[in-house]
């Protein structure tokens, strides 16, 4: 139970994977309440490559390859905006908002072909895979696999508690958005959101300084101070880890925690607590809430922090170099204070200036340097390595600290890269 | 106190101030804080509120009062390799002066160096400091750092701008 080092620095492995991890996989682009009304476009990629989602007139969310079908200049910018119809800056190409090309300038020189307005075949490339689950937007650049729900399997579940969180059963995208550029490969995010093992270890650096100035108040007062709550619990015990367990789930996803996390012992809010028993009735809140995962990984690139509010999106640039962008989540129904606990826990841990975030990334620098090294040549992925048998959904219950979480990934990842 | 003397006066605070963010003198340089003060680095240059909208760093005392136990130790990987920095403070201009308010707004430029064994990077800066008088000393309100390109991708803010 090993992976040899190159998969993490070899420049040609990465190339491969752009082609058959990103270029296979069910990739996740964004959340539909980033692109409500018509014309409202959301631009990110799969991979290295340009996609979008747009709204349609008729209400319609697509997914587009974010090119002009002429040239193939990048039709909008990445990110969010409005447009009444999809006019490329290069050539004058006009597109509709459902992709057919409208209007093309001077076109008598053209002829009949190739561009004709209406022909759909000079419209906006379509993604070959575009679909949503609850609210979350992938996008396949492979038009044959498994259809998105097969995709997720009992990862499914995870998504759900994100989203039934919220008292009114719905999520928005608010509170803007986090880019951090790390000089790692994105794997060692994709697996670090998983790793029980290195909090006490890389993270006590944030945690002794928050436990010493709770230390300092008079007693009680730490449960005033949210941050507090937040940071203390990233120097919780090996134990402490391997009991709230995990669940390596098909197609390399995962939990990390689940019968408890480093924020189930956040206060309760009061207010929050009673708008999920208006919503879900109070037995159904009280099993939603009951579950709290420190991380969620939607493989290949997505990782979700249910009881926060937010998710992470891997955006891989290079072997050595990959953007993570943090997004967060205003759960409908729910008091301010629920969405202000998760902007003020993102500000501390997920900022190019917070108080963990860069810790991780010294250590990404540092496996990135390292794996150079010609021996040993394999990394080790031994952890606990008998395993109980899957569950009835395919999910398989692990300790905490178990390597079988990577394992995961990189069964998922071998599939991908081997497939025919 | 003239205009002049009080920018005089500003100005020198201000390179003070960063000074001791060079030296790394971290207890001098919270002391420059006002006992509620706040140290505000937003994400984006027009963004208004820190609380509902996520911001690169936004310490209240209690939060910096721990940010700085962490600089001090020497434990945190990020910190460990050494980080050194050089503020460059610059456009000093004093804002307007409410006559029914004590707060003394200054706006400046910062450009700051910042060097780790593995990077070399330069930001750039519009800060507003709220500053006022306490007897003869000037303690920070507030201070608010618009960093040019703070949307990001952005890699490691391991000076405080």
């Amino acid at each position: 139970m090993r992976v040899h080092g190159s998969v993490y620095v070899d420049p040609e492995i990465f190339e491969l994977e752009m082609q058959r991890v990103f270029g296979r996989a069910w990739v996740f682009l964004g959340h539909e309440s980033q692109a409500c009304g018509a014309g409202d476009y959301y631009a990110t990629h799969i991979g290295r490559e340009p996609v979008m989602m747009l709204r349609g007139k008729d209400g319609v969310l697509r997914g587009f390859y974010n090119r002009c079908a002429h040239k193939g200049a990048q039709l909008v910018p990445d990110g969010a905006g409005q447009m009444k119809a999809i006019r490329c800056g290069y050539h004058g190409w006009i597109y509709g908002l459902d992709g057919a090309l409208r209007t093309v300038p001077a076109q008598k020189g053209y002829g009949e072909r190739p561009v004709k307005p209406g022909a759909c075949d000079y419209g906006m490339a379509a993604l070959p895979g575009f679909a949503s689950y609850r609210g979350f937007v992938f996008g396949r650049l492979a038009a044959d696999g498994p259809s998105l729900e097969e995709w997720l399997g009992p990862m499914a579940g995870s998504l759900d508690n994100f989203v039934d969180r919220a008292p009114l059963g719905e999520i928005e995208v608010a509170g803007g958005v986090l880019r951090y550029d790390h000089a790692c490969n994105w794997k060692f995010f994709m697996e670090n959101t998983l790793d029980a093992l290195h909090p006490m270890v890389v993270h006590m650096s944030a945690a002794r300084p928050a436990r010493a100035v709770a230390a300092q108040l008079p007693q009680g007062a730490d449960a005033l101070h949210f941050e507090l709550q937040a940071l203390a619990p990233f120097s919780a015990s090996y134990d402490f880890f391997d009991e709230m367990g995990a669940r390596v789930m098909p197609h390399g996803h995962a939990d990390l925690g689940g019968k408890a996390s480093i924020h189930s012992a956040y206060a309760e809010v009061d207010a929050y607590w009673r708008a999920m028993v208006e919503g879900h009735g109070e037995k159904r809140a009280s099993q939603i809430l009951s579950v709290s995962r420190n991380n969620s990984i939607a493989y290949p690139s997505l990782m979700l922090k249910a009881p926060v509010q937010l998710l992470r999106v891997v955006r891989p640039l290079a072997v050595d170099r990959t953007i993570i962008e943090t997004w967060h989540f205003r759960l409908k129904g729910a008091p301010p204070s629920t969405f202000q606990r998760t902007i003020a826990y993102s500000t501390l841990v997920n900022s190019s200036a917070g108080m963990v975030g860069p810790d991780d990334h010294e250590i990404y620098r540092r496996m990135q340097a390292g794996l150079k090294a010609g021996q040993p040549e394999w990394v080790e992925l031994g952890r606990y390595a008998d395993l109980a048998p899957p569950g009835p959904d395919g999910a398989t219950e692990v300790p905490g600290t178990s390597d079988a979480l990577f394992r995961g990934q990189f069964q998922a990842w071998l599939d991908l890269m081997e497939a025919a | 106190m003239t205009r002049a003397d009080l920018l005089e006066r500003v100005t020198g605070f201000l390179f003070d101030e960063a000074e001791m963010l060079d030296r790394r003198d971290w207890d001098s340089w919270g002391a420059l804080f006002d006992p509620e003060g706040i140290y505000w680095l937003s994400a984006r240059a027009d963004q208004s509120d820190p609380l509902e909208e996520v911001s690169l760093i936004y310490d209240t005392p209690l939060l910096r009062q721990i940010r700085l136990e962490r600089l001090k130790n020497d434990d945190a990987s990020s910190l460990a390799p050494g980080v050194r920095s050089v503020h460059h403070v610059g456009n000093i201009q004093l804002g307007p002066v409410d006559p029914g308010s004590e707060d003394v707004i200054v706006r400046s430029r910062l450009m700051v160096g910042q060097w780790t064994p593995s990077a070399q990077t330069t930001f750039h800066a519009r800060v507003i400091h709220v500053l006022s008088f306490d007897g003869a000393r000037l303690l920070i309100r507030r201070k608010r750092v618009e960093l040019l390109g703070a949307e990001g991708p952005l890699g490691d803010i391991l000076t405080i701008l």
